[in-house]
């Protein structure tokens, strides 16, 4: 008896051949399938909803305009990670030019109500801070930091997503947390908003 | 061949690494080789303090990372984005070409620049015989005086045109003051004698 026949997912390449090809479907199941990657990166480094929103809308009207470059034999990850980044730091760039209305955006970053005023202001600090810190490291280590950390891959599928070597992303991560250690280092609102290190944190995982 | 020398601190790190950084996918490595980090750590004042700062700066990732964990895309965003592939793109103001853009550029530099340095960008106009005392010499006294002396030319120019004084209003004709047809076009130049039964 024949089981429930699944759906197969095409894969990338078949998409982006059908996208160049003009079908938009194919590039709706492109969309639907790297939205959310692109968006808690721009969530993620942004800190605003409203940002990360514009963000995913021109990562992908630049992926829909590029569409006939977009390689079919790699992951469309790194690129569309790529343009996501730059124009996070541009919007950023901007952003810091005027001064930031309170509105949804920065209520929704306010946490939840539980937590002290002065206390939620430093937890946001320091969230800036990291922000900073990752914004100011090259370009190939805010990929695998943004990937790794921010949204949980792990090793190897960071190295996938990359196309990189396992070795490589391992090493890229090394040298990303020396330069943001640094970088921490030395903004004292780190250090003053930080506080110690959660005992949780340094938990001993014997093998 | 020599071998590359490492440090203790270099042999432990990627270990201590992975001991604050546990997560999957991470390799913490064999027991014994963790033992002899925690006991290197436990000797190396350095790599504490490394370590500690490393620790710090994970966790700070980890906490942003739980704001991204929970985050979606709003419902609408495929229908946002397919609107606006609908739409044609505005054209941008730019030039079309590289070449044109680099030559507009070239001449903005020059116009910027040029006066800075004393240039004289109007080569020659019809009203002027010689080239302007500043062209050269970028003298502002010898310009002021250029100045003068062509002021002074015209009011020579101006008295000679003009009749002898006492006329309420003194037509000044000029070749181009004749119309197509030959017709005189006058105009009336005030004077300021006093104006005839205005007398106090």
């Amino acid at each position: 008896m024949p089981g429930p026949t699944a759906v197969r997912q095409p894969t990338d390449g078949e998409l982006i051949r059908r996208m160049q090809a003009d079908d938009l479907d194919a590039f709706e199941a492109f969309f639907t399938r790297y939205r959310t990657l692109v968006f808690r990166t721009a969530y993620g480094l942004t800190g605003d909803r409203h940002a990360a929103e514009e963000v995913l809308q021109d990562t992908f009207a630049r992926a829909h305009r590029h569409r006939s470059r977009l390689r079919t034999d790699v992951s469309p990850v790194p690129w569309l990670h790529r343009v996501a980044l730059n124009l996070c730091y541009s919007r950023l760039d901007r952003r810091r030019l005027r001064t930031e209305p309170i509105g949804e955006s920065t209520e929704a970053r306010a946490g939840p109500a539980s937590v002290e005023p002065a206390e939620r202001a430093e937890q946001q600090e320091v969230r800036q801070i990291v922000r900073d810190g990752i914004a100011a490291l090259p370009s190939k280590h805010q990929n695998v930091v943004v990937l790794y950390y921010l949204h949980g891959f792990s090793l190897q599928e960071t190295a996938t997503l990359l196309g990189l070597r396992l070795g490589t992303v391992k090493s890229q991560l090394h040298y990303a947390l020396r330069g943001l250690r640094g970088h921490l280092e030395r903004d004292r609102r780190f250090e003053r908003g930080y506080g110690p290190v959660p005992e949780d944190e340094l938990e001993v995982r014997h093998p | 061949m020599r071998r590359p020398w490492f440090s203790p601190c270099d042999v432990h790190r990627t270990a201590l690494h992975d001991f604050v950084d546990h997560r999957a996918g991470y390799d913490p490595g064999s027991g014994r080789n963790l033992t002899a980090a925690l006991d290197h750590l436990e000797r190396c004042r350095d790599c504490e303090q490394q370590l500690a700062a490393t620790a710090l700066v994970i966790a700070a990732l980890r906490r942003l990372a739980d704001d991204v964990d929970t985050a979606e895309p709003p419902a609408d965003s495929w229908h946002r984005l397919s609107t606006r592939l609908e739409r044609p793109r505005p054209r941008r103001m730019m030039l079309s070409s590289p070449i044109a853009s680099l030559a507009l550029s070239a001449g903005l530099v020059v116009a910027i620049v040029a006066p800075q340095l004393g240039l004289d960008l109007v080569i020659s106009t019809p009203d002027r015989a010689g080239p302007l005392p500043g062209a050269d010499a970028a003298s502002y006294i010898e310009e002021q005086r250029w100045l003068r002396d062509r002021l002074q030319g015209n009011a020579r120019f101006a008295a000679d045109q003009v009749p002898a004084a006492g006329a309420a209003a003194t037509a000044v004709v000029r070749p181009r003051d004749l119309g197509p047809d030959g017709v005189q076009l006058t105009s009336l130049k005030p004077h300021f004698d006093a104006p005839p039964g205005r007398q106090h």
